[in-house]
């Protein structure tokens, strides 16, 4: 997906509706935890998540028509090329 | 084998019960009832039997909570509003799931009488087009703007510094746009809540989130058709959902 594609109104709320599942809820127990690669998702930003579930839905309709936003615009700075 | 929780619920007739329903790992949902012994159930749990933790199926797991919300969103159109569960909450078995539900059976009681008759009316506000705006960062003081600019270091912070900028310009934006989605629908509204525009999905959105009667899910939406944002805004509305975000405990 190209940075400046506007995303259509599923992906917005395909991003949206898995921020909330994942992120809200009732806790019974008290000691739920999910976590990817041993970091606990309440600390992560689930924005990492969605690349996920954009590689999910590419194979799901079979050329990847449809995907969701990705890390292309994140606010992850990044260093300048000659600074690495 | 454990059991696996999606939602609660006020307990029904059992006939009433999807059946065939499958969750996580195609695996059948069914009905757990739970409530101080000797007493009428009070509280009724979908769940599965799950032969491991949803977080141990990372290459699953954006797949499995979608799965979980179709479960929860079923229960949804039953009629009745679910409490949904947090995602990946799992029990050793239906005894340990049926004894923890029973233990905080008031505060669960309470709020599913909090949530009856109520859903999730979720508005998102983003830009229409997903371009990074460019807002100029504040000038440095004189002392600091003299160090060489080609200096890596001196560079990188300053990338640092509009991204920063950018970031509060943005968000003060996204949420001028919500106040007015807002107001719009405030009449309509039990509870309101908001996710911050800075961990929302994409970037530069934010999303308003309102617990309506689901009778008044229709004037919900003449209401959003009626407000006029700016050019550059576009609101989208998800689906009547499960109330994710009002189903605190107030224990």
């Amino acid at each position: 997906m190209a940075p400046d594609e506007e995303l259509s109104d599923e992906q917005l709320v395909l991003g949206d509706l898995l921020n909330h599942v994942l992120d809200k809820g009732v806790v019974i127990s008290g000691t739920v935890t999910v976590s990817i690669a041993g970091i606990d998702l309440l600390l992560v930003d689930l924005r990492l998540l969605l690349s996920s579930v954009q590689t999910m839905m590419a194979r799901s309709t079979r050329g990847g028509a449809r995907s969701v936003h990705t890390l292309d615009n994140a606010d992850v700075p990044l260093l300048p090329p000659d600074s690495r | 084998m454990l059991t696996y929780l999606y939602c609660l619920l006020t307990p029904a007739d059992p006939a009433c019960f999807p059946y065939g329903l499958r969750g996580l790992g195609e695996a059948p949902v069914r009905p757990l009832t739970a409530g101080a012994a000797g007493l009428r159930a009070t509280i009724e749990a979908w769940v599965s039997t799950i032969a491991e933790p949803a977080e141990s199926r990372e290459a699953d797991l954006p797949r499995d909570a979608l799965v979980h919300h179709a479960v929860v969103q079923r229960a949804l159109e039953t009629g009745r509003t679910p409490l949904p569960a947090r995602f990946g909450q799992h029990f050793a078995d239906d005894a340990s799931c049926r004894a923890d539900i029973t233990r905080r059976e008031m505060v669960l009681a309470e709020a599913l009488a909090r949530v009856a008759g109520m859903v999730e009316m979720r508005v998102i506000v983003a830009p229409r087009h997903a371009a990074r705006e460019r807002v100029p960062a504040p000038a440095l003081p004189a002392s600091h703007a003299a160090l060489p600019l080609a200096h890596p270091g001196r560079r990188y912070l300053e990338m640092l510094r509009t991204r920063a900028h950018e970031a509060a310009a943005v968000r003060a934006r996204v949420a001028e746009q919500l106040n007015l989605v807002d107001a719009a629908v405030r009449h309509l509204a039990r509870e309101m809540r908001r996710r911050d525009p800075g961990s929302a999905i994409p970037l530069h959105s934010g999303t308003t989130m309102h617990l309506v009667a689901r009778e008044s899910a229709t004037a919900y939406r003449a209401a959003l058709a009626r407000i006029t944002l700016s050019a550059e805004w576009r609101l989208v509305l998800a689906d009547p959902a499960p109330p994710y975000n009002f189903s605190d405990l107030h224990s």
